[in-house]
Formats: C-alpha cells, structure tokens, sequence
C-alpha cells in the first residue's frame, strides 16, 4: 500500500501497524497525562494562574477534551531533565517561571486591581503581549528580563502542544506514522486532493 | 600486544540491534595503553584504529548504551535523553543554543542526532587567515586530511554524487548513490536552477542502499523518516554506534557507559598516569599510559579547566565558535510533509568564496527537512506566535519549507566558555558560554539572507521569515604551531601533557564553512595514525 495518508485520525492510526511499538507507547502515554503530578510543583494560586495563561497561548475553546498545558508542564518541571541550557541572564527555569507568574498577575492587579484569573479575554491577552515586549509595569521585572521570560514560557508550552497527538490532529502531522517508512517523499501538487487530508489544508 | 580473539572475550555490551555483544573487559587496576573520553566522531574512529593495532582501549562514555530499533521512538520529546542536560549558562548577544541543538550524549556521542550531513571542508578552509588576514590557518592543510576523509567516507556508508562539483580533489567517489530528494530539495532545486546557482546531492552519512558493515553486519537502507536529529532506528545513519563503536569491541575495546569522568591521576613525573571517573554515581580509577580527550567544545575545556591543567597558553576555552546558521522559512502552494526524507538532500557551495562578498570566509547553502515539534519550538522563538496566530500558522506545517546557510565565523576574544560559580546536579561548575557574532559574521548573514529570499522566491515562497541561529560548537581547544597561543599541536598532542592528545570539534583553529562531523572523523583518523606510527619509532 502506498504510504499516501489514509484520511485518519491519530488516535486510529496509532492502532495500525504504521506506527513502532516505542512511538507507540510514548503517545499513548502522552494521552494518559490528565492529572497534576504529585507532589505538586506549583502552589494551587500559581496552578490556576498558569492554567489562565495557557489558555490564552493556546486557547482550545473549540475542544470538549482539551490538551493539558498547565498539567503537562508541571510536569515537565518535575520530571523532565531540562533542555541542557538556560540564557545567562535568567535564574533557574523554576524561579523564571514562579516570578514570570507572579509579574503576570502583579499586571493584572496594577492594569484593573483584580486577579489574571477574573478579567476578560482581551486584557488577558494585553497583558501577555506587554510582558512578551518589555512593556510591563511590574515590579518583578526589575530584576526578571520579561521577554525571555515570555520565550521560554512559549517555546516550553508550544512543544508540548504540538507533542500531544490531538495537536497532531489538528495539523494533520503524521510524522510519527514511520514503521513502514516513507515512499512517495518528494512534493505533491497543489491540486492533488487524493492524497493531501483535507484537515490538513487550510 | 595483540587483541585478544573475540571469542576469549571476558565481557558483554549491550548489542544494537537487542541482546548482547562480547566485549574485553580490562581491570582498572591494569594499565591500559589508552582511555579515550568520549564516543563521538572525534573519539570512536580513534579507538577504532587503536584496538585495531592491538592497543587496550577503554572508552569513557557519559552516557548509555542504546539499542535503536527498541529504544528509538518516532517522537521528539521522547528523544530528549539523546542530549546534554546538564546545564550550559548561555551568555552574549547572540546566546548559543545547546541541548538538542548541538549536544548529544550517549555511545555514539552528538553523532545520535546530527543530520548526517557530511560536506568535506574545502582547501582554502584551512587558510582562512593567509587569504583574507582574518581568523587563523590551520596548521593542517586538506591534503593532510584527504585520505582520511575518504576512509571515513567509505567505512561509514557516504551517499553522495558521482562527481561532487566543488572543492578539493576526492581520489575515490562516494561509495554508495544519492538519497531521494524530499520536498525541500526540489524546491531549492527549482528556485536555484532560475537564478543560476549550481546545486548537487549532498553527501549524507546514511545508507541509500543496503551496505556491509565491518563489525557488523548488513546496515539497512534508510526509510526516509527524516528524524536523523532524534536518533535513526534503523542503523541507516552512520552514526558512530552502528559504525566505528562496533569494529573497536570486535578488535577487544572496552567502553564503559554512564561514566562521567571528573579528573586524572599524575604519576612523579607529571604525566597523567589514570583518569578518575564516575560510573553509575560511584568513583572509579582506570590507569593508563595515554588520555584522547574527545569530549567537545565545551565538555573537553571544562574539565581542563576544572582540573587546572594543559594551560600554559591560557587558550583553553577561549577562541569559542559557531557557525552562522540562518535558516530561511517560507509555505508553498505544493504539500511538502517537511518530516519526510533525508533533511540535508541538496547542497549549493557556489557561495563558498563569493565575488561580491564583504567578509572574510563564505558558507554553503542547504536544503531543510524539519520534524514537527522542532518547527513549532523554532517558530515561537523566532516569530513569536502565540494564541489563534500560532494555531493557524502550524496547520501550514505540511506546505512549510526551509533553506539555510552553514557558514564561517571567526574567533573573537569576547567569545569564550569558562567555569560559573553555579554547581550542576554533579556538584561541578556549569560552564558559562559568551558568545556575540561580529561584524563579519553579520556581513556574511546579510549577503546570504538575500540569496535565500531570491531563491524561496524563485521556488513560490510565500510569508518567508528568518530564524537567525547558530551551529555547532567549535575551537576551544585549539591546534597550532607554537606552544605560546595554541593548546595541542598539529597531531592534536597537548603542547604541556605529552601524554594528553585533545580530537573534537575543540581543536578547529577556525570554523570551516562545512558542517564538522566528516572533518572531525577524519582528524580522529589521522590522530590515531600518526600516534601509532610515533609510538612506533
């Protein structure tokens, strides 16, 4: 059979044989990751604070069963290694994060005297977007470089957005479908509709 | 004194493809001829000519032994354990990503995860400094590395041209054809073709076809899955794992994993006598008569300079490169499925000396395949996407197409890697690497920025954007002719520790426009040569 996509999605192509049983098991995995690991890393107020912020960076409104950004990097905090790196300029990715957190609300209560969590949308995303270019009011980011921070906490959360198979789905990315490897590699034509899956189009 | 016979084998290692393998076992409390540090390109194909003339070799290796078919998933993030996680503290206006960037860790070393991409470095690489008064020449010339090139060419599995359009002479071609040309390729392809520029097949380090390997076995052909960086599962990439590691246990090397090695003993005479290490998180001592460092550009210098040794030129950590990689980004009307196909399928060097060029050196040009979490990450970064502008940019990820440049940089004093005085989880210092680009690098960046727009152009790029990044690790150790600025000589022997010899990517006097692996491979073979035939005298 060629190796031009079946319209699937990932959750039935991770039943069939194009997928390794290791590839296999991470995603499955991956798709377990429901609940906060324990012992927590992040207070509950912090907890809840990111999971605002992730719902902005990534705002999934359209899903009953949403990827759990906040939960997959408390975990990641805890449990992964680290990418073996960190800008000079910054502490520790845990304090980054912890203070880059409390700069976001410090914001919030400074811009509209009440919490991240409580204002709307659109000032959530004023504030994320200050912070991202300098232009926070903050106290905090006197001593916390508010951009870098905002880089890391963006790269962090996009990779783990697009290393869970729902957002696989999403963007019709069937890399991980390898175990017979690949035939046809080289372009297709723009007009060829057999062979490209319509969710993947824009 | 001959290896002894495989099957007198007192040891075991785990086997790649699953179970086990024999392997020599020596005492510690033997002196063996040589401990190499290290089981990357520079340390595996010297410990491969060691054992194969009959010398006791024990490799140190920080990390683990893995079994690809079994262990290797399709998955970026699962892949993470191929890398350095200790912590690098990233310094200067252009920070070096390092990491799943530039940093591998495991038997088999950074080559777990390069491309597989193996340009030879041209003639004039080596004299940057005589042609244009910039940067330093090596001590080496091309033709000194030549024929070590070419048998690291042929015992690996090149795939390459029939004839290779630039550069110095190559006396034997590739031993195996092209790969298939993925996306990205026929893209550079068609725009280059419209603006003049010459393009090839590149060379790959990754089997088009079946091949025998020594030690091993038959390799497998490459199945085009396109996640080189994230470790190949099928031995098709001629990593050092499924190529030189082998034949060196086959000729009775020993490598010890998960062994960090911390500092060396020193018999009355000042020579290094052993080398102290950490196996499994207990202190171990292996004696020894000679020590390869080929540890990398910020590993090799940071244990010289945590140990205060091989120092007398003060040039250990300095002198710190990477090569200028910008990487140009655009969507097309065509689907591309950028994972797919070998990531490096064609190559330009028609801008290696550019007659318009307002900066000392020039840089290849390269066609990118890219796995899907990296091509988010980068584009976070890079752009700044965040929200519904993130989401919709990504679902383009099956049209999205890249180029980018591997180009010189020089040395610079402001760009060096020392000792922090923030501990790691081993209890070490963390090094600190400064590093800014110069205006050279920024001049060279500019002319090569206008050539890859033109040619994305020309192939139907639409919203194109630049991710400007560095690449690799380079210099920090480097070779030389006089004892006062250089830390090893021409055979990469240390000019203060006769019985010290440092091969990486740290004793590149200058970057080279061509990506390193091939070249460090091939002056790991020449170390170990003209080490034997020193010994010998």
């Amino acid at each position: 059979m060629p190796d031009d996509f079946p319209h699937n999605s990932v959750h039935q192509l991770l039943q069939s044989d194009r997928v390794t049983p290791a590839t296999k098991k991470v995603l499955e995995e991956r798709l377990q990751v429901k609940e906060r690991i324990t012992p927590h890393f992040f207070s509950d107020e912090d907890f809840h604070l990111l999971e605002a912020v992730c719902d902005r960076l990534f705002p999934q409104e359209e899903r009953d069963a949403k990827i759990p950004l906040a939960i997959m990097f408390e975990r990641s905090l805890t449990e992964d290694a680290g990418k073996g790196w960190r800008y000079d300029e910054l502490p520790p990715m845990e304090t980054t994060i912890v203070s880059g957190l409390r700069g976001i609300q410090e914001e919030a209560t400074l811009l509209f005297h009440q919490s991240f969590i409580e204002i709307n949308n659109i000032n959530k995303e004023d504030i994320l977007r200050a912070v991202q270019n300098e232009k926070g009011q903050a106290v905090v980011w006197q001593k916390l470089n508010s951009p870098l921070f905002f880089e890391e906490l963006l790269a962090a959360l996009t990779e783990l957005y697009y290393s869970h198979p729902i957002a696989k789905d999403e963007i019709g990315e069937m890399a991980f479908a390898d175990a017979r490897g690949w035939e046809h590699i080289g372009l297709y034509p723009p007009e060829d509709h057999t062979t490209t899956p319509p969710h993947a189009r824009d | 004194m001959p290896a002894t016979e495989p099957n007198n084998f007192t040891g075991r290692a785990p086997g790649w493809r699953g179970g086990e393998v024999p392997m020599q076992v020596f005492s510690p409390g033997e002196t063996v001829d040589a401990v190499v540090i290290g089981t990357g390109a520079g340390g595996a194909p010297l410990m491969a000519s060691l054992a194969k003339a009959g010398l006791k070799v024990v490799a140190l290796e920080a990390g683990r032994h893995w079994q690809p078919p079994k262990d290797f998933a399709t998955d970026e993030p699962a892949q993470s354990p191929l890398f350095w996680t200790d912590e690098r503290l990233s310094a200067g206006r252009d920070p070096v990503h390092f990491g799943n960037n530039n940093s591998g860790i495991g038997v088999g070393g950074s080559t777990l995860h390069f491309t597989a991409y193996v340009p030879r470095a041209q003639p004039d690489d080596f004299e940057l400094y005589r042609h244009f008064g910039a940067g330093r020449d090596w001590p080496i010339s091309y033709d000194d590395l030549e024929p070590y090139y070419e048998a690291a060419e042929q015992f690996i599995g090149v795939s390459g041209p029939a004839h290779y359009p630039w550069g110095g002479v190559h006396r034997k071609p590739y031993p195996l054809p092209p790969l298939p040309i993925n996306g990205a390729g026929q893209l550079m392809q068609r725009g280059c073709e419209r603006l003049g520029i010459r393009t090839s097949a590149a060379p790959n380090a990754a089997l088009s076809q079946p091949y025998y390997q020594e030690g091993v076995g038959q390799r497998n052909a490459c199945t085009n899955r396109g996640f080189c960086q994230a470790g190949c599962n099928n031995g098709a990439k001629g990593s050092m794992d499924v190529t030189y590691i082998p034949y060196a246990l086959h000729h009775g090397a020993e490598v010890r994993a998960n062994s960090f090695v911390t500092g060396f003993e020193k018999n009355e005479h000042g020579r290094i006598s052993g080398v102290i290490y950490h196996r499994n998180g207990v202190e171990e001592r292996q004696k020894c008569r000679y020590v390869f460092l080929c540890a990398g550009a910020v590993e090799s210098p940071r244990l010289l300079l945590i140990n205060d040794m091989a120092n007398s030129s003060g040039q250990v950590g300095k002198n710190f490169m990477a090569h200028t990689g910008m990487q140009l980004w655009g969507q097309f009307d065509e689907a591309v499925y950028p994972h797919k196909g070998i990531p490096g399928a064609i190559i330009s060097e028609d801008m290696h000396r550019p007659g318009d060029a307002d900066f000392a050196g020039g840089y290849l040009l390269q066609s990118i395949g890219v796995m899907p979490v990296t091509y988010a990450s980068q584009t976070a970064r890079a752009r700044g996407f965040w929200g519904e502008q993130m989401r919709q940019y990504m679902r383009g990820y099956n049209h999205a197409a890249g180029i980018n440049i591997l180009g010189d940089c020089l040395p610079y004093d402001r760009n060096f890697l020392e000792l922090s005085d923030e501990k790691d989880t081993r209890g070490l210092p963390k090094p600190r690497i400064h590093f800014s680009f110069g205006e050279n690098e920024q001049r060279l960046t500019a002319h090569a920025e206008k050539w890859m727009r033109k040619v994305w152009e020309e192939a139907g790029a639409k919203d194109i954007w630049t991710y400007n990044r560095s690449a690799h690790i380079i210099g920090t150790c480097r070779m030389g002719t006089d004892a006062r600025d250089a830390v090893v000589n021409s055979n990469c022997q240390s000019f203060d520790l006769p019985n010290l010899y440092i091969c990486d990517n740290s004793v590149f006097p200058s970057a080279l426009s061509a990506n390193p692996a091939l070249t460090i491979m091939a002056l790991s073979l020449r170390t170990a040569a003209l080490f034997l035939e020193q010994k010998n005298k």
